[in-house]
């Protein structure tokens, strides 16, 4: 049997071989078993409990759908038991008639698979490096895009009937802090919103909506942050209002410095970005160099994405693959030709169907939220 | 390292690796981005008693502030669980500013 290095190093590693023969071992085998430096990692945990965890870039780049089990996570407060047996949904508030149904009448309804790509409103925020923010320091990868299947929410509240006075739904879910002054995740989002392209989700990626991801039922607000599809749906509640919960008025809000949250913009839409999925090692062969990656936007979708390799001096247009799913990321491809000892700085920019572009740096707000400035690459041309 | 004890410590490696099930690697690698452990300084013991009931230690590792941020983020814990008394507040501002400050 032909082992190759690479192959045979990740075999002794599942063993535990290693920490067996470690003392004895030449220093090549030694270092190569410390670092694990020929299997990079798929998920950065940012923080243990309540999860979160942030996909690594390269392992975002392996495919279209983000496979459940790699797909970012961020919970505010810890992941609720629930029975998906005895688990209800309700439509409530100002409706003509309440409505609630069990999970296994949601599954015979119509179904609806709506591919949609989530993104952290904080993803990013550890590149602004700001002074005193709390929140998680994420990177490029707290995105992912999955399949989600579900049943309208518009379908859920026409069974209900609106009342004239509804203007906003409020999302209830069954998560709850630890100490009981910790406020609920209650957040709203306009009914216009809710009754275009919302779903009530109970699967992903063809499996059941997992337990870190909201399971067993989830909304799915396509175009807007993640925040907006709240997990662990209990019911949607219509009212005159929009939310008055904490992570509504005072998070989630772009906030000059000096400013006040409750007087602040709402963090809604996604704002128009892309990600270099490769090349994401240091060197590369001299020749014809492949770049690729993945754009998406908000409400407007993605027109254009442009590469430079010279930090932005020129730019040529990627080929960008047409829009398979209104709110599912697409993916674009360059080809550059590159000489031996180069050193390229790849930048991607998309530009979204409204005009707007990627700035070169991220836009200031004290929480950190919406970074959406170009991914930025360094490569090093060999022989 | 002489010559006998590499070949030893290589046959130890082939002898595990033959005995070893075969099977793909799958798994994905997940690595833990901060220390899941507080920094060890006067004011610790505090901390863990004060902050961990709701969240891990990485969320406090992670985070580096200033003295006025840390206090408005006591502040903030304080009112989402329960006063602490005035004393252990104090310390507790201290430990955060020595071991998660902002430089």
């Amino acid at each position: 049997m032909r082992l190759t290095r690479r192959a045979f190093l990740e075999r002794a590693a599942q063993t535990g071989a290693l920490s067996l023969a470690a003392v004895s071992l030449p220093a090549w085998l030694r270092e190569a078993a410390a670092t694990q430096r020929w299997r990079p990692i798929d998920v950065l945990v940012r923080n243990v409990w309540p999860e979160h965890r942030e996909t690594q870039v390269g392992a975002l780049g392996r495919s279209d759908l983000t496979p459940n089990d790699i797909f970012f996570v961020r919970s505010h407060l810890p992941v609720p038991q629930i029975d998906p047996a005895m688990h209800r949904f309700a439509v409530t508030g100002d409706v003509e008639r309440e409505q609630s149904w069990s999970l296994d009448e949601l599954r015979r309804m119509r179904a609806v698979d709506l591919t949609a790509t989530l993104e952290c409103a904080g993803n990013g925020r550890g590149l602004m490096k700001l002074k005193n923010t709390s929140g998680t320091q994420w990177g490029y990868g707290a995105v992912g895009t999955a399949r989600w299947r579900g049943v309208r929410l518009a379908d859920l509240i026409a069974r209900a009937g609106v009342r004239s006075s509804a203007m906003h739904v409020w999302f209830e879910a069954a998560d709850r802090g630890v100490h009981p002054n910790v406020p609920l995740f209650l957040r709203s989002i306009p009914l216009t919103v809710a009754t275009s392209d919302v779903i009530v989700a109970y699967a992903m990626n063809g499996e059941p909506l997992p337990k870190a991801h909201g399971g067993p039922l989830r909304a799915i607000v396509p175009g807007w942050f993640g925040m907006a599809s709240t997990k662990w749906l209990t019911a949607a509640r219509l009212a005159p209002t929009p939310s008055d919960g904490h992570f509504m008025i005072r998070g989630y809000r772009y906030v000059v410095p000096g400013g006040d949250p409750l007087t602040s913009p709402p963090v809604e839409e996604m704002r128009v970005k892309s990600l270099i999925t490769s090349p994401h090692g240091d060197a590369v062969k001299r020749g014809r160099l492949v770049v690729d990656g993945f754009a998406w936007a908000g409400s407007p979708g993605v027109r254009r994405v442009d590469i430079s390799t010279d930090d932005g001096a020129t730019w040529q247009e990627a080929s960008l693959e047409r829009s398979r799913h209104r709110w599912a990321w697409r993916k674009w491809r360059a080809r550059v030709e590159t000489g031996k000892g180069e050193r390229l700085v790849i930048l991607a920019r998309a530009t979204d169907g409204a005009g707007a572009m990627q700035p070169r740096v991220a836009e200031i707000n004290t929480a950190g939220y919406a970074n959406n400035a170009m991914h930025r690459v360094t490569v090093h041309v060999r022989a | 390292m002489s010559v006998r004890s590499g070949v030893a410590a290589v046959a130890v490696l082939v002898l595990a690796l033959a005995c070893s099930p075969s099977r793909k690697t799958e798994t994905n690698i997940a690595a833990e981005s901060y220390p899941r452990e507080l920094t060890s300084a006067p004011g610790k013991d505090i901390a863990e008693r004060r902050c961990l009931a709701c969240h891990s230690a990485s969320l406090l590792t992670q985070q580096h502030k200033d003295s006025t941020a840390w206090a408005k983020t006591i502040a903030q814990m304080e009112a989402w669980s329960a006063s602490l008394p005035t004393g252990e507040r104090d310390s507790l501002l201290q430990y955060l500013v020595a071991s998660q400050g902002w430089h």
